[in-house]
């Protein structure tokens, strides 16, 4: 099979420009990339012509939900709703029933990723039995298994010993512990449920200060430190993590961590409601539970410095944390209402705004959505360069669209974002050379 | 907004502005004699069903409710759950909507968590009156404490009002700090450092009204016009703000002993139900300068004058 | 705009024969009760009282009546300025002189005397109005009229009493 992706604005993630070039595809990998002349009868051809064309994205952080949670989604249409997001490959969080935290249940799951998913998928493994933080899993079965690393997202490794211990584990089967830092002994009036500050108060819930987080990165970045181990810090949402990253990097401590698009544009005014950003007065509106989300979303000070972090090359990585629910997860009160936000349709969309506002380079964005996380993963993806998959996005930049939620492939339909005005829009998704996504409403979206 | 039949619930007290309250006040004065006639009941709100949503457990606002109601010749209807979701059977909202399909004509809900009126409202046709959502709001009694002072005083614009006691937890003083603000009042919040509501009375928030702080009993009361006791709980998780009762009633307490920090004038608030001997002391509630008893008794009408401006067909001619 | 109909000496000379009246009908002041209703009936009430007072050297007691929380028709709004009902008698087995200014629809009256059931179980109720103006819309007729003044509906009867406007007089516009 002869395809060709003509006259598109490339991003090939290694040379870090955007420049007008052919890609070559053959059997569904990567031939060539520049200006191509072939003649070939044969040949299929796409014409990219004023879109731009990038490696396929990678997601190292997002929630599936099967087994165990398949009316909140499942490998089918979570794979399917990453395509049309642009993603090409993604990791599975173990928040599975059974928890991904054996040699058995990962085997399991990757049979059923075989069968279900359109697009790449790799689980990662649970720190600790069934994530309750007392036990490790037996690390090395589950590297061999397939996992690219540890995680008990959802749940903090708060017992330190654990993180150390498994931090020395770590260098021995090469995979990172990614850790969901929130210190809930802060919490010592009751569970946070969105961020602390002016307008939790006059809400009257109870809030997630920033030093929740900051406090357990800090604990994890010197541990990292001292054992050498192979750590990443998972959604990153306050400007005290930045600098504690700052610090890591000037003491040349190796880490890595990830942002979500969430994180990095809307603020907790969306618990007033989409439209009311205002915080004069609390209408009928407001405790929107789709604005609920771990870590909370937060203040506009925070989202300044995560952009910092992200120009500055602290945070290298924008990994999604899709975590979609079902109806009644979300339709109760704000209290009871699960954490999260289906994002893999939007992502882009959010990510761009952060663009046309001048604030982070298209080149930087696209670096943090496909090699940057490519390079975590330590897999040959991420670049459009020979040898590489043909994994593949092509994007129409200027593509104007609105957010429709039942429009949505996720059977996750909770986001706040409904309405939103986005500029930006995946049109065409590959894997390993084949389309696994078509804008077919071609721009009407 | 009452005037031009804008309201069609009652979540917070800053939803009213300083005219609708003082219509409140004349509505609630006006029903004030039914209560004193010989047959307590007048059939304005006959064939209205009004149904109790608690899932809180409560006394007295309750059956303030269920009385201003039953006066009026509505038919109160009153449901209590646990609210929480593990609850076998229906969830929250299919109750809720199951009540009004089933022909309630309004809501009144109690419930542990902040913003569930709200959330109930938006899925729902029929009116709401939050009778207190977890930590955020309790705009009846707002209206009843103002009402009191009203009564008692007359003009509210000017006075200080301390807040005293467990502020971080109270939806009773954050109504309070809305709608004694919107009448002209000065708040001061005086409390341990563990239980203020630190980002509240810090604030710089345009639209949200400036609020003192202390956490000295003498500085805050020497000021006062107005002291609001809050219910100081330790049972629950709360218990941990504070190393014991001891060391609480020696700084907070307000009793004759404390009392003497205030000017001569000063009046006494307490939404209760009051924890005798811990916020405050059983001479200070029963003492002359108590609103305590007047607040009670309030409450009814109050409660009536809200129920028929939310479901009633009568509107008064003032304002 | 407003036209004078019944000047001041003749409002006395309503009051003084409807007094008579209700005293010949009841063959004597015993167990009369007269209760005047919304703003205008309860002076009217105290004048009718004084003149009985005057004929028989009985005072008769009066009481004030408000309607407002028994009333059907909801466009009218509830007056704040009116003292709430005041009847500290017993009612029971007196025959109560409900006295108003003017009769229109009857829905105050009819208003009343549910308000009135309330207090108790009088021997009987009769109406005492100053004017009647036609259009009743519920089936209610007074047992003494001042006088019968046929309107239409979008005309205005205003009853002036010195107690409250400064003067006696009724007038149309």
């Amino acid at each position: 099979m002869k395809k060709i992706i003509k006259n598109g604005k490339v991003f090939d993630g290694i040379s870090g420009k955007i420049k007008q070039q052919d890609v070559l595809i053959i059997d569904g990998v990567i031939q060539d990339v520049g200006n191509i002349d072939i003649s070939d009868a044969d040949i299929e051809i796409i014409d990219a012509s004023n879109y731009i064309v990038s490696p396929g994205f990678i997601d190292i952080h997002s929630h599936l939900r099967e087994p165990g949670y398949e009316y909140k989604e499942t490998i089918a249409s979570g794979t399917r709703a990453a395509s049309k997001g642009g993603f090409t490959t993604i990791c599975a969080m173990p928040t599975t029933i059974p928890a991904l935290d054996s040699k058995d249940s990962i085997d399991y799951f990757q049979d059923l990723c075989k069968q279900r998913s359109i697009i790449k998928v790799h689980p990662i493994g649970a720190v600790t039995i069934n994530r309750k933080g007392k036990e490790i899993v037996e690390m090395q079965a589950l590297a061999d298994s397939g996992v690219v690393g540890f995680s008990d997202d959802g749940e903090p490794i708060h017992d330190s010993n654990i993180m150390r211990m498994s931090l020395e584990y770590s260098k021995m089967v090469s995979r990172p512990i990614m850790n969901h830092c929130d210190d809930r002994g802060i919490n010592y009036r009751a569970e946070g449920v969105m961020n602390d500050g002016f307008l939790a108060q006059r809400l009257g819930c109870s809030g997630i200060p920033n030093a929740a987080e900051a406090s357990m990165l800090s604990r994890d970045i010197f541990l990292t430190e001292l054992t050498g181990g192979l750590y990443h810090a998972c959604h990153i949402s306050a400007a005290q993590s930045v600098d504690v990253l700052k610090i890591a990097k000037e003491r040349g401590i190796n880490y890595s961590a990830e942002v979500t698009p969430h994180h990095l544009t809307i603020t907790e005014d969306f618990i007033l409601g989409p439209d009311d950003q205002n915080r004069e007065q609390i209408s009928e509106n407001a405790y929107n539970t789709f604005a609920k989300v771990f870590p909370p979303l937060r203040t506009k000070s925070d989202i300044q410095s995560l952009i910092e972090g992200i120009n500055n090359d602290l945070i290298s990585i924008i990994a999604t944390d899709h975590a979609p629910h079902g109806y009644e997860d979300k339709m109760t009160t704000f209290n009871q209402a699960a954490f999260g936000i289906s994002n893999f349709e939007t992502t882009l969309g959010s990510v761009l705004q952060l663009f046309y506002s001048k604030d982070i380079k298209l080149e930087k964005l696209l670096k943090c959505l496909t090699s940057n996380p490519a390079e975590f993963l330590g897999k040959k993806l991420g670049k459009l360069t020979k040898g590489y998959p043909a994994d593949i996005v092509i994007i129409d930049l200027n593509k104007e669209w609105k957010v429709d939620i039942s429009n949505f492939v996720s059977l996750g339909k909770n986001s706040p974002l409904q309405g939103t005005k986005f500029k930006g829009k995946i049109l065409q998704t590959f894997v390993d050379g084949e389309i696994v996504y078509f804008d077919d409403k071609g721009h009407n979206g | 907004m009452i005037a031009d039949n804008k309201l069609n619930n009652l979540l917070d007290i800053d939803q009213l502005s300083k005219n609708d309250i003082l219509y409140i006040f004349e509505f609630a004065e006006k029903l004030s004699s039914i209560l004193n006639g010989p047959v307590k009941k007048v059939p304005v709100l006959r064939g209205k069903t009004v149904i109790n949503y608690f899932s809180e457990p409560s006394t007295r606002t309750r059956v303030s409710f269920e009385n201003a109601g039953k006066i009026l010749s509505a038919d109160v209807i009153n449901v209590s759950s646990s609210g929480s979701s593990d609850e076998k059977g229906e969830s929250f909202i299919n109750t809720v909507q199951t009540l009004e399909s089933i022909g309630a004509d309004i809501l009144i809900i109690r419930h542990s968590d902040s913003g569930a009126p709200y959330f109930v409202s938006r899925n729902i046709q029929i009116p709401v009156i939050n009778a207190g959502d977890g930590s955020h709001a309790h705009p009846t009694q707002t209206l009843i404490d103002l009402y009191t002072i009203y009564k008692s005083i007359g003009e509210i614009e000017g006075l200080n009002l301390t807040i005293l006691g467990d502020n971080i937890h109270s939806r009773v003083s954050r109504s309070a700090v809305l709608g004694f603000s919107t009448m002209g009042a000065k708040v001061t919040f005086c409390s341990p450092t563990t239980m203020n509501a630190n980002y509240l009375s810090e604030n710089d928030v345009n639209n949200y009204p400036s609020i003192t702080y202390t956490s000295d009993l003498k500085d805050a009361l020497s000021e006062s016009d107005l002291i609001m006791t809050l219910r100081t709980q330790f049972e629950r998780k709360s218990s941990l703000v504070f190393p014991n009762i001891n060391e609480y009633t020696r700084m907070f307490k307000l009793s004759n002993e404390s009392l003497k920090y205030a000017p001569d004038k000063a009046k006494i608030l307490h939404p209760g139900p009051m924890n005798l001997g811990v916020e405050i002391d059983g001479y200070v509630s029963e003492s002359d300068r108590s609103l305590i008893n007047q607040q009670v008794m309030n409450s009814v009408a109050i409660r009536m004058a809200l129920l028929i401006i939310l479901i009633g067909e009568h509107t008064l001619d003032s304002i | 705009m407003a036209k004078l109909i019944i000047d001041s000496n003749d409002f006395s000379r309503m009051l003084k024969r409807i007094s008579h009246e209700i005293l010949e009908r009841n063959s004597g002041p015993d167990k009369l009760i007269l209760i005047g209703m919304h703003t205008r009936g309860v002076p009217l009430a105290e004048r009718i009282s004084g003149f009985i007072e005057n004929i028989e050297g009985i005072k008769i007691p009066t009481a004030q009546l408000d309607v407002s929380f028994y009333r059907d028709d909801t466009d009218v709004k509830i007056k704040t300025d009116i003292s709430p009902t005041i009847i500290d008698l017993n009612i029971n087995n007196s025959n109560v002189i409900l006295i108003d200014d003017v009769l229109f629809t009857g829905r105050s009256v009819r208003a009343a005397m549910d308000a009135l059931m309330d207090y108790g179980r009088p021997s009987s109720i009769q109406l005492s109005v100053l004017v009647d103006r036609g259009h009743r819309e519920l089936p209610i007729s007074p047992d003494y009229v001042g006088k019968n003044i046929p309107t239409s509906r979008n005309e205005k009867v205003n009853v002036l009493i010195a107690e409250i406007d400064g003067k006696d007089g009724v007038e149309i516009s």
